[in-house]
């Protein structure tokens, strides 16, 4: 019995390392690139490490620089977590309301949602978009990209929502609200709390798509003080030039460093809430 | 079920009748194309209507964002006219251009990929630039590179480049070779490199907008010296790609493959890839353009020669021109441009065509406006005394070329149609003939959906 | 009684939905009805569009650049769904045990989904690079492949579409691990208690008590998955552009050539979004019932 489960163990162990060695041998490689020399970026692409003596570390000062990097992460960190705040509170109403209080014509509210999840949508919508938020006077800013995104995440996340929240039996609502709650107390005391699973996966979901998007930024926040880190990295990239891969990979572990920190903590907040907060019965 | 359907389409009505409303009473607002911005300018001063604006729009698509804010800000500092920048990549230029002009956001001067430049014109979105004293400045054939239908559309920016062949003159040396003439030659040379695991060509086909290069230096020489006039008259529908020029350049190119000229696995690599192959050593040429001297010379290859397209028909003794390009882009106006941003405008290409300003951008801190001026398309802007070798041959090979490259003049479907039958051809996938049917019947399609090589339509609505 | 609080209920209900319907509404919906009537109408992304009734839908059937395209998604679908759903929950198992430096591996995993694809692109056209790259070489070392023969992994037709899965599956497991993660820690542990007492083993225990509980999420994950198949596009256009000659060629890089690099074909790309939509749309519905029934049988 006991040898069962030192077999299972090794295989385990095995199988995560094999992955774990998928995936970090290139990041390895783009971290070893990332403080090549100019020259030697050229012509030894292929190896580990740099040439010895020719680790030039000045590449992240100049990526940072060059790429803009400190303001653009500041954009990306400021876009993200405002529209993703934003698709919380507004998709957790409407799904409340449609998991919930099921009030009539839910049902085809939910499914109005739902059935454009499947577009392609970014080249259908892209000048209708712009043509309103141009009226709006919002390109450029902040705030019109946010709209934008919100609009985006709005169906994925009611769609979960929904789907999570009705999980939950209808009489949990109804004994608390017997007990005196109004619907606010029955959403603050009892139901986000038990709504973290769903939470985190929309928290995370909206939070990748957004942070590694492209076309949005890259018609709307044009100027180098608006712009978000996809945009910037696409700078050290020239069209009939050279791509200048080594300070492009030092921008990248510089940018990636941040978000696998917040990943870590992030995960183990909510994660580890779920075990003490799981559902019971 | 049906009163469930019925809800389901009122309410989508409802919400989009809403949406409309909502939109409409916005859109009012911007009536010529400047929308809020001259709003309140022209409430602060009302005298001012009458007087030209002090403001203008500048889309960029050849020269990077900082180079072109830098040269902006000189503009601004001569004339105190205020020069908002739009940066795009060459790639990403028409799609981010048609959702700002269809926004309604203000246009004014446009520096354009001289690929586009057709394209635009055919849209409706230039201003017809032929009476404009500033064409005088840049040479014949770059005016005539941007003439369509008898008028003028665009004033060449940057210089004139021509593709030509890099030779790693070190490798010639390895292996005792002079250089090549015909392709036999290559062939020749070719099998000697194999032998070590290298190729003759470093290339990365996996960037199959480069692709095209090859096919119209190839159809340059089967065609009798007479690509462009071959290619008009083919886009007129009076001839065909399925003509024995273009059918036997197919075979030239799919003949290359075959001999395994270019690296393993080259339709994999991207352009970055293929040109890593030749700094390294692991081929002995390169088929680029003057466009990536810079590029070599940064990377510190020292002994390279640059030379033209070798002969790859029987006839050797004709001077073959090489496909190139008089200009790289074209200075432009926007055909709907606020008409009182239109001064401004033609100050902005006074200043940006002038002689002196070119001259001095060579001493510029900026890479990009350094490479902008090293060659000018001007016709009182020579090369410097002092200019490198490669520049000097460069200038040497302007004599030999196209003033325009054919992709420059084909529709969009026509240059992709093409770049992805190279792929196919030089992947073994397909026969020439069968190639140069694929294209042709794209061709075919376009003609009969009224596509007209010389019409260039007014822009329809009102901005 | 009861009537007026329906009624209230009825005015809450609509009145929390309305903040998401109404930003919905404006940025999606209506931008949508508008590319339904670009569908209909003849257009080069310039100036005003000219209405032309249903030639553009007409013209669908007869492109075969269409149906290859969506036939390259389809193969892509299947290649990444599966691998992805089945894998990404085995995956998920493993991860949820309480063994050491567990939490070091659930990070190493989603470390990639942070990545731009932009990068991806970069990193991965250079590891799979035929001659210079990072797995050929490795193969070589290994004694698999042969210097003089190498694999073009992004320019052979045969491996082009397979490369792009790959890269596809190493930025995108491990997000699916970690939904399936949040799933798993959703159990309840005295569920298992009861079953170990009952003497089930682990594979019981998996298909009777643990899959059950977390089919929402095998939904989920075949659904993100499914529609991201079908709507990828940043990976082909940073590595392969559609090549070589068309052999990743997906439906949306079609409908943005159109789109943009084509005379006059806006509205087309248009009809053809909307052709996928309604495809996807069947799609989704018959998974949808299908996984109704199937929940009913058990």
């Amino acid at each position: 019995m006991k040898a069962k489960r030192l077999i299972v163990k090794i295989l385990d162990y095995t199988v995560l390392a094999i992955l774990s060695a998928v995936i970090i041998v290139p990041l390895f490689w783009l971290l070893g690139n990332s403080v090549k020399s100019n020259k030697d970026i050229r012509v030894n692409m292929a190896k580990f490490f740099p040439s010895s003596g020719e680790w030039q570390f000045e590449n992240y000062t100049s990526a940072w620089k060059r790429g803009n990097i400190g303001q653009s992460v500041l954009n990306s960190i400021i876009i993200t977590a405002v529209s993703v705040f934003l698709i919380i509170v507004v998709a957790y109403l409407a799904a409340y309301a449609i998991a919930r209080i099921r009030y009539k014509g839910s049902g085809i509210v939910l499914g109005l949602f739902v059935s454009l999840m499947m577009v392609p949508l970014s080249q259908v919508v892209m000048i209708p978009q712009y043509r309103m938020i141009s009226s709006m006077n919002l390109v450029s800013t902040h705030i019109g990209v946010v709209l934008l995104y919100v609009a985006a995440g709005i169906p994925f996340s009611v769609f979960l929502l929904t789907s999570f929240l009705r999980t939950f039996p209808i009489e949990m609502d109804e004994a608390a609200s017997i007990d005196g709650c109004n619907r606010i107390q029955i959403i603050i005391k009892i139901l986000l709390p038990l709504s973290r699973p769903g939470l985190a996966t929309v928290i995370i979901f909206q939070s990748m798509n957004i942070w590694n998007d492209y076309f949005i930024p890259l018609i709307y926040l044009r100027s180098p003080a608006m712009r978000t880190i996809t945009l910037s990295l696409k700078n050290f990239m020239g069209q009939w030039g050279l791509v200048d891969y080594n300070t492009l990979f030092a921008a990248i572990a510089t940018v990636t460093l941040p978000i696998v920190i917040i990943y870590v903590i992030f995960q183990k907040q909510f994660i580890s809430g779920l075990i003490s907060g799981s559902v019971k019965g | 079920m049906k009163n469930q359907f019925m809800k389901l389409i009122s309410l989508i009505t409802a919400l989009a009748m809403i949406a409309t409303v909502f939109t409409a009473c916005n859109s009012s607002q911007d009536g010529n194309g400047s929308g809020q911005a001259n709003a309140s300018e022209e409430g602060q001063s009302a005298e001012a209507t009458q007087a030209d604006a002090k403001e203008i729009d500048f889309y960029s698509a050849i020269l990077k964002e900082e180079a072109s804010i830098l040269v902006s800000e000189m503009f601004t500092e001569e004339t105190g006219i205020k020069v908002n920048v739009h940066s795009y990549d060459s790639a990403d230029f028409v799609q981010a251009f048609m959702v700002a002009s269809n926004g309604g956001s203000p246009v004014d001067v446009m520096l354009l990929n001289g690929q586009d430049v057709r394209n635009f014109a055919q849209n409706g979105l230039l201003q017809d630039l032929t009476d404009s004293p500033y064409t005088e400045r840049v040479t014949e054939t770059t005016i005539e590179q941007y003439t369509f239908n008898n008028r003028v559309y665009g004033i060449g920016a940057k210089g004139g480049n021509s593709s030509g062949l890099f030779l790693n003159m070190d490798v010639f040396a390895e292996y005792n070779e002079d250089i090549p003439e015909t392709i036999q030659d290559i062939f020749t040379f070719n099998d000697k490199l194999k032998a070590d695991g290298k190729s003759f060509f470093a290339f990365g086909g996996g960037s199959k907008y480069m692709w095209p290069m090859w096919y119209f230096s190839v159809f340059a020489q089967t065609s009798n010296n007479q690509p462009i006039e071959r290619t008009e008259a083919i886009l007129l529908g009076e001839a065909k790609f399925t003509d024995e020029d273009t059918v036997e350049a197919f075979r030239i190119l799919q003949q290359f493959a075959e001999e395994g000229v270019y690296q393993q696995g080259f339709n994999g690599t991207d352009s970055d890839g293929g040109k890593a192959v030749f700094v390294n050593g692991d081929a002995a040429a390169f088929y680029g353009g003057t466009w990536e001297i810079s590029g070599f010379l940064e990377a510190g290859m020292d002994n390279l020669q640059l030379i033209p397209f070798p002969a790859v028909t029987d006839n050797t003794d004709e001077v073959w021109l090489q496909t190139g390009n008089a200009s790289d882009g074209a200075w432009t106006i926007y055909s709907k441009i606020d008409p009182k941003r239109q001064s401004a405008a033609e100050k902005f290409i006074e200043f940006i065509t002038r002689d002196e300003l070119i001259a001095s951008l060579r001493e510029s801190d900026n890479a990009d406006l350094r490479d902008h001026a090293r060659v000018s398309c001007n016709k009182n802007v020579p090369i410097p005394d002092d200019a490198d070798p490669l520049t000097i041959k460069q200038m040497e090979m302007l004599e030999t070329m196209t003033f325009t490259h054919p992709d420059w003049i084909y529709p969009g479907e026509i240059t992709t149609k093409l770049q992805d039958i190279l792929q196919g051809l030089t992947g073994l996938q397909i026969t020439p003939e069968e190639a140069a049917r694929e294209w042709q019947d794209k061709m075919d399609e376009m003609l009969e959906s009224g596509y007209d090589f010389n019409a260039v339509e007014p822009l329809s609505g009102d901005e | 009684m009861l009537k007026s609080k329906k009624k209230r209920d009825n005015i809450f209900g609509y009145l929390f939905s309305l903040p998401a319907l109404f930003i919905y509404g404006a940025f999606t919906i209506y931008p949508f009805f508008y590319g339904i009537y670009i569908s209909f109408c003849e257009w080069s992304g310039f100036g005003e569009p000219t209405f032309i009734g249903i030639q553009n839908y007409l013209k669908i059937p007869g492109d075969s650049a269409v149906f290859s395209a969506l036939a390259h998604n389809a193969l892509y679908a299947v290649g990444t769904v599966s691998v992805k759903v089945v894998f990404g929950f085995l995956i998920a198992l493993i991860l949820n045990k309480s063994l050491k430096g567990i939490t070091a591996f659930r990070t190493i995993l989603f470390i990639p989904v942070v990545i731009s694809f932009i990068a991806i692109g970069a990193i991965w056209t250079w590891i799979l690079n035929p001659t210079q790259g990072l797995l050929n070489n490795l193969l070589i070392a290994i004694g698999v492949m042969d210097r003089g023969n190498v694999t073009a992994w992004l320019g052979d037709e045969r491996y082009a579409l397979i490369s792009l899965m790959i890269v596809d599956l190493w930025k995108w497991m491990g997000y699916h691990i970690v939904l399936f993660l949040a799933g798993l820690q959703t159990i309840s542990p005295d569920l298992y208690e009861s079953a170990e007492i009952d003497g089930v083993n682990w594979y019981q225990k998996t298909v009777y008590i643990t899959i059950p509980q977390i089919k929402n999420v095998f939904y989920m994950n075949l659904t993100f998955c499914l529609v991201g198949a079908f709507n990828v596009f940043d990976i082909v256009m940073a590595m392969t552009e559609g090549g070589p000659y068309g052999a990743t060629e997906v439906i949306s890089k079609y409908i943005y050539d159109t789109s943009f690099g084509a005379t006059n074909m806006f509205g087309y790309a248009m009809s053809i979004s909307m052709f996928v939509f309604v495809l996807m749309l069947a799609v989704t519905l018959i998974i949808l019932k299908f996984m109704r029934k199937a929940e009913e049988n058990m």
